[in-house]
Order: C-alpha cells, then sequence, then structure tokens
C-alpha cells in the first residue's frame, strides 16, 4: 500500500467501530459496557442536537426535554398498559416529534437566533413542573421506577448490542439528513437566506422537518435509555446532563458530523474515570473542555483537520 | 406577455416607493428598467420577487397572480432574480450552489446532474465546477448567481443592477452572456441598470421609473428622446418641485 492512499481516518473509524463490536467477547467488563451504552446514548443525543444547532443554525437549548420526553411516555405505556417495549419506543418518538414539533418547532419560525434558544429553553424547563403536578402517572419527583426491561431475561450484552445497533442507524440517518437536500437548504439558508428563498427553498417547511427528525430521533433514544436503565426522573432534566450534552458538541466541533460522537467519547469516558478525582471531576474535565477550545475553537474536529494538513505536508516532503 | 403589474404601489410608512406602476413584460425580450437612485427599481424588483408584497395592486406572471406568494413559491413558478449585492452561497462550491438552485426551484430529480452540468457549460463556469465560491473574484459571482437562478429552469430572469463594480471589457462580456441567455435559452430577461449606455444597449425596450412613478416605456431610442426622461437624467436635482 502507497502512502498516498493511506486515509488514517477510515482506519480508525473501521478500527473504531470493530473495537466496540468486539469489546463484550474480548473482555466484557459489565460495568464498561453500562460506561459504552451510555456513550453511544449521550453521543446520539449530542448528535441529533449538533444537526439542529450546528447545521440548521437553530439555536435549540431544549433537546434533554425532548429527550425526556421520548423516555417518559415510553415508560409510562410500557409501565401502565404493558404494552411491547418495542412499539411504546416508537410512541415515545412520536409523541416527543409531535410536542416539540407543535410547542417549539412553529412558534419558532416566527423566532430567531436567541429567542429560539429561550422558548425551547422554557420548553424543556416546563417538564419538571408538569412531572411533579402529575405525581400519580409519572412519579413525580421521585421518578418513574421497574420499568419493564425490552424483553424478559435481557442480560448487558443484549443491551449493549442493541443500542450500539441503534447507534449505527441513528448515525447513518442523520448522516443522509446532513447530505440529502434538506442538509444543502440548511448551509443555504445560513450562508444567504434571501438567495435562497429565491431560489425556492422553502424555509418554513425545512425548520420544520429538521424539528421533527431531531426530536423523533431524540425521543426514540430516550425511549432506549428508560428501557435500558429502568428508571427515569426529573435530575435527567437537571443542568449537569445539559450542559456535559452542550459540551460534546462544543468539544467534538459544531456543525461537524462525526464531532458530537467524538465529544461523548471524551466526556462519558472522562466523567466516569476522573471518579477517582473526586470533587475535581467537573473541574478537571472543565479544564480540558477549555483548552481544547483555546487551542483548537472548532474542536475535535478541527484537531483532526490540523492532523490532516499535518499528514498532507509529509506526504507532499515524501513525494518531492 | 410573461408579466404584468397593474397599479402597483408600495409605501413604507409616508415614503411612497412605489406609485400606480404599470408593466408589462413580453415573452423572450430583454426588458430594461432604469431610473435614477432612489427611484424605486429595487423596490419594484423586491414586490414582483415576493421579498415583501405591494401596499396596493396586481401582479400577474404567465396568467397567475403571483401578488401575495412567497419568494420559494414564486420561484417554483419559473421566476428567478439576482440580487445588486452579489449573493452567492460563500461555504459551498460553485457547483453546489447551482445544486441548490436546481434541487428547490427546478424540482428536478434524476435530470438534476444534466441541467446543472449544461447550466455551468452555457455560462463557460465548467473550470471553476469545484471552487469554492467565496474565492470567486466580482465577475465570476455574478456569473455563477446568475447561474444558480437559471439551474432553476426559470422562464422569466430578473437581475438587479447586475454591471455595478464590473470593468468595462467585464460589462460588455456579461452583456453578451445576457444576451446569449435570452438567446439561446429564450429566457426573458428583466433588468435594472442605471448605466443607460449599457441598458439601450442591450434592451429591446426599456421603462424609466422616477420618484417611484412611470415616465416613460418604449424602445430604447423612443425612451432616449423622450423630454422627461432627459429632464430627470439632466436636470436632476434642479427643480423637484
Amino acid at each position: 500500500m502507497k502512502l498516498t492512499d493511506f486515509n488514517w481516518k477510515k482506519i480508525a473509524i473501521i478500527l473504531g467501530l470493530l473495537f466496540i463490536a468486539l469489546y463484550p467477547v474480548m473482555h466484557g467488563d459489565t460495568y464498561i459496557m453500562h460506561i459504552f451504552i451510555l456513550f453511544f446514548v449521550w453521543a446520539l443525543v449530542a448528535s441529533n442536537w449538533n444537526l439542529l444547532m450546528g447545521y440548521a443554525g437553530i439555536f435549540s437549548l431544549g433537546n434533554i426535554g425532548y429527550f425526556a420526553i421520548g423516555g417518559y411516555i415510553s415508560g409510562i405505556l410500557a409501565k401502565s398498559f404493558g404494552w411491547s417495549p418495542w412499539i411504546c419506543i416508537f410512541l415515545g418518538g412520536i409523541g416527543s416529534m409531535v410536542s416539540v414539533t407543535l410547542f417549539v418547532g412553529l412558534p419558532a419560525l416566527r423566532l430567531s437566533g436567541i429567542y429560539i434558544a429561550l422558548l425551547s429553553l422554557i420548553f424543556a424547563d416546563t417538564l419538571p413542573t408538569i412531572l411533579t403536578q402529575t405525581r400519580s402517572v409519572t412519579g413525580g419527583a421521585m421518578g418513574l421506577h421497574d420499568i419493564p426491561p425490552l424483553f424478559e431475561g435481557i442480560t448487558r450484552i443484549h443491551s449493549y448490542y442493541i443500542n450500539f445497533v441503534l447507534f449505527l442507524v441513528i448515525l447513518t440517518i442523520i448522516y443522509k439528513i446532513i447530505h440529502s437536500s434538506t442538509g444543502l437548504a440548511f448551509v443555504a439558508l445560513r450562508d444567504s437566506k434571501d438567495f435562497a428563498k429565491t431560489l425556492g427553498v422553502n424555509e418554513y417547511k425545512e425548520k420544520i422537518k429538521v424539528f421533527a427528525y431531531v426530536s423523533f430521533l431524540t425521543g426514540i433514544t430516550g425511549g432506549f435509555y428508560v428501557h435500558y436503565l429502568g428508571d427515569i426522573s426529573p435530575t435527567t432534566l437537571a443542568i449537569e446532563p445539559f450542559l456535559l450534552a452542550i459540551a460534546m458538541m462544543e468539544m467534538g466541533g459544531i456543525g461537524r458530523f462525526p464531532g458530537a460522537v467524538l465529544g461523548a467519547v471524551i466526556i462519558v469516558f472522562g466523567n466516569e474515570f476522573l471518579r477517582l478525582a473526586g470533587t475535581l471531576r467537573l473541574a478537571l474535565l472543565g479544564a480540558l473542555i477549555c483548552a481544547i477550545i483555546l487551542f483548537f475553537p472548532g474542536g475535535l474536529m478541527q484537531f483532526i483537520d490540523w492532523i490532516d494538513s499535518r499528514i498532507g505536508r509529509l506526504k507532499t516532503s515524501k513525494a518531492t | 406577455m410573461i408579466l404584468e403589474t397593474k397599479k402597483v404601489s408600495k409605501a413604507f410608512g409616508r415614503i411612497e416607493a412605489l406609485i400606480d406602476v404599470n408593466m408589462t413584460v413580453r415573452k423572450g425580450e430583454i426588458f430594461g428598467i432604469a431610473g435614477p437612485n432612489g427611484a424605486g427599481k429595487s423596490t419594484l424588483f423586491n414586490v414582483i420577487s415576493g421579498t415583501f408584497s405591494p401596499s396596493s395592486g396586481q401582479i400577474v406572471f404567465e396568467g397567475k397572480d403571483i401578488t401575495k406568494l412567497n419568494a420559494h413559491r414564486i420561484c417554483h413558478l419559473g421566476l428567478a432574480r439576482t440580487f445588486q449585492i452579489p449573493q452567492t452561497f460563500p461555504t459551498l462550491s460553485v457547483y453546489d450552489n447551482l445544486r441548490v438552485g436546481a434541487t428547490f426551484g427546478g424540482k428536478i430529480g434524476r435530470e438534476l446532474e444534466k441541467r446543472i452540468q449544461e447550466t455551468l457549460g452555457f455560462l463557460n463556469l465548467t473550470s471553476f465546477r469545484d471552487a469554492l465560491a467565496s474565492n470567486l473574484d466580482l465577475y465570476t459571482t455574478k456569473l455563477v448567481m446568475m447561474a444558480a437562478c437559471l439551474a432553476t429552469g426559470c422562464r422569466l430572469l430578473m437581475l438587479d443592477e447586475p454591471l455595478a463594480g464590473l470593468s468595462m471589457t467585464e460589462i460588455n462580456a456579461f452583456l453578451e452572456v445576457v444576451r446569449k441567455i435570452n438567446g439561446g435559452h429564450g429566457t426573458t430577461v428583466l433588468i435594472i441598470e442605471h448605466i443607460l449606455d449599457s441598458l439601450i444597449d442591450v434592451s429591446d425596450r426599456m421603462l424609466i421609473l422616477h420618484n417611484g412613478a412611470v415616465i416613460c416605456v418604449g424602445e430604447p431610442n423612443e425612451v432616449c428622446q423622450d423630454p422627461k426622461v432627459i429632464e430627470v437624467y439632466l436636470g436632476e436635482g434642479e427643480d423637484s418641485q
């Protein structure tokens, strides 16, 4: 193989996925597998968020809310009616899609920038109150417990692979959306809104579409999450998960495709392994984020670009 | 007749930018609109292309009332426009700039690729295919903007001061391209310009706008000899009553 054919990024992705796929067979520590599942879930939340914020340029801050709605709906349906969790997860996604598109998406058409951020933040912020007011169904501040698992006798390895497949499927969907006409419309609207409109881009339609996609996919992820954990409580909507998800996006690189996944690797695993540092955990994580943003404002994706340009220079100097 | 405005007026608060503008554009012609700064030329374009709707009056495109339609709907019907301040999608390649027009304006699935290649070839932009739009010079930027409009498959192309900022050679080259679009594609062209010489050169018919009102319509040589036009262009600023 010639040096010029060497695409280290592709190889790294393949090796990374192979490692993830083979991990339960090779080593199979249940605790590490749990962390991996958290990584799958949060990578999806952050990637969906990035689709909305980075690509569509819609400053939504309520994505954890979309996640919780999907989770709660699915959990409640499965627990109260005993329906198959798979159907409940799907319904949770639909529920999240309908409520978000209706209460955030439609009003957001009339708003821009920071006002969408406020609206979506308020939307997510009303959820804990609604949850405590509907204690009999949602469990209130205590949360919802004993949510049935996906199927009887599920093991950690099953959950691991189910969430891994979910991770691959949803990331593929996001990749497809970015490279579809919808993705093109977003770049066009971001670059020059007036020109895009006169070339036939229907701004409202594209915005509603992305709200629907993102809330559905985030809602489904929420469903898989609660059926895996078996419970959900309003602490999901607390400030920490929110900030961590934002940090995943920032670290990975906003508006870059696999960026949020890379951010999630660092945040999720960093967050777990830094538990050794005790109360310093969040401070260390914060310092790491600051360092990355300081040296690479475009996040890890910019770091990768930088390595790429270095390799490119190396190649040309070898060639001459 | 491809486009007709009937008593179109537009007021911004108390300022009347357009007063009862009647205009008919025939299919296949190059129709020029001239007038001093602030005459309402760009407002007329914005009203026609749906950037905002007129205060009163009606706009008919190919027999359809488009007065109240949004910009993207108007584009779907076959009318595209360029902007005075050159607009492209700077983070996209030239090819993708055209793809926006072809995908959303043209609504074509399978022939998309072909349409883009043809348009690039027609405007001699093939060599810029993969260049980033932000790296182009002014002249090429204007061509790309126009190409993106053509990629929608429009039957009426509206050019808003396309010659501003170009050198003499570029102006001549650009006018050649406009003639080629008009002749080769059969696209009707509506062009705003305040460089009168160039407009007279390229237009089949012209309209002069002054303080929001039409003062003269006709063939270029007629328009040039019209006393009101001469007064507007030569006696400007002296007496505006």
